[in-house]
């Protein structure tokens, strides 16, 4: 792919409300991209993979890089949130420390200053990784347009989200107390590299049998982010390596991946497979 | 389209007119004149262009001067003493030898700057992290590691 140091022409407009937002995108429509934090953004601009004469800047907006606890339910993160205030945040290490830690592994120092929370989830790359997190502990994606506002699944955000509409805020139910929970990443360098494939889990006990179970899959095409079929396969059932094993192994085969430079199709759910099972290992038993 | 922004850097105050698709990197360069901080890949993955944007490291080649409106910007330049002489960290890197051809210097000393800033005595792996976005092709980051923990004890009155 061709690479050009220097930016193409475009206006950069600067609203200040997210009515001004949506107005502008119908005002552009086609021709205008959202820019959040930028990191994605300026990198296809320079690649030339845009081609458009406007960026709406989102950092100019009030209330949109706000964390908030609502009560004991939910924790509401606004769309321009960056990774690295999501991973010092002391309310989000309180009371979602999953969370937090996956945002502090995400890329370096630099890109967590700089990438937003929105910007991650609407990137819709398969190795975008809030996502898998999200998935397992049911987070929502409150999205706006002109028509009005809706919440979706943050697992179905791929099939729902329109040119028309602006994420403005994640929304995550806070897990239950007695909830286990466990992530793991697989990159080549661990601290740099986009996750390969990864996997994070939320297990509620029913007794000594696997009662409620989320599992979010990372590296995958996106309507195979939550594989389903593995979690029914865990619920009713003990926590036996027997187990563990059938449902890793369900959860990797019903997933897609696709080939890359560094890694083929296969082998991506071979290692899929087993951070699957080291994510629901973390999980019950708190090992690595 | 132009703007009129207020750039904040090093203490002191520029206002310029730029274009929208200037990049932070290239109006700190070429309108500013300060060449200290490197361009390399200019696509977020060697560290080169690394400043300080209200105490925290970013990139900026992979931001636009626009957005850094009213913002404190800290760069290579910024950190020299009375009479040009070296910030404690760039004399633990001279001393240590953590600097080959010097091009990725700047960056990882911004980063140093601002894990220090924070976390006055770092272990290993927390140096390791903060130096994560950073590439040195020449002495390897033996060295460099080890500047920036000499440079804390520098900086904490041990050495």
């Amino acid at each position: 792919m061709e690479y050009f140091r220097r930016l193409p022409e475009f206006d950069y407009l600067s609203p200040r409300t997210v009515e001004e937002v949506l107005s502008l995108i119908k005002t552009h429509k086609g021709k205008a991209k959202l820019y959040g934090g930028g990191t994605i953004v300026l990198h296809r601009m320079k690649g030339r993979v845009y081609n458009i004469p406007y960026l709406i800047g989102l950092k100019a907006i009030d209330g949109l890089d706000k964390i908030t606890i609502d009560g004991t339910s939910h924790i509401r993160i606004g769309a321009m949130v960056k990774h690295g205030d999501i991973a010092q945040s002391m309310d989000v290490k309180r009371v979602c420390p999953l969370f937090a830690e996956t945002c502090s592994m995400l890329g370096t120092p630099q890109i967590r200053n700089m990438g937003t929370i929105g910007g991650n989830v609407a990137s819709m790359f398969a190795t975008a990784e809030t996502m898998p997190v999200l998935v397992a502990l049911g987070a929502e994606a409150k999205l706006v347009s002109q028509e009005g506002e809706r919440i979706i699944p943050i697992e179905d955000i791929h099939r729902n989200l329109k040119g028309k509409e602006i994420i403005t805020e994640i929304v995550i139910p806070l897990p239950p107390s007695d909830a286990k929970t466990g992530y793991k990443k697989f990159a080549l360098r661990e601290r740099f590299d986009y996750a390969t494939v990864s996997a994070a889990v939320l297990i509620q006990m029913d007794g000594d049998r696997c009662g409620e179970i989320r599992i979010g899959l990372g590296g995958v095409t996106l309507p195979t982010r939550r594989p389903y079929e593995a979690e029914e396969a865990l619920k009713g059932n003990p926590l036996n390596d027997e187990v563990i094993e059938r449902v890793s192994t369900l959860a990797a085969e019903n997933s897609r991946t696709g080939s890359d430079i560094m890694f083929s199709a296969d082998y991506k759910k071979k290692l899929l497979k087993v951070m699957v099972k080291r994510a629901i290992l973390q999980a019950v038993k708190g090992v690595a | 389209m132009k703007h009129d922004i207020v750039l904040k850097i090093n203490n002191e105050t520029h206002r310029i007119t730029v274009d929208s698709r200037r990049t932070l990197l290239e109006v700190i360069r070429e309108e500013i004149g300060l060449t200290g901080t490197k361009e390399m890949c200019n696509k977020g993955d060697c560290g080169s262009c690394t400043v300080l944007l209200d105490g925290r490291p970013v990139l900026s080649c992979m931001m636009l001067a626009v957005e850094a409106d009213g913002k404190e910007i800290l760069t290579i330049e910024g950190l020299a003493g009375e009479k040009n002489s070296l910030h404690p960290i760039q004399q633990a890197f001279v001393e240590s030898g953590a600097i080959q051809c010097g091009y990725c210097t700047p960056g990882f000393i911004m980063s140093a700057k601002a894990l220090l800033d924070k976390n006055k005595d770092p272990n290993v792996d927390e140096i390791k992290n903060a130096i994560s976005n950073h590439i040195c092709r020449c002495t390897g980051y033996v060295q460099i590691i080890e500047a920036i923990g000499r440079a804390a004890k520098i900086l904490g009155g041990v050495e």
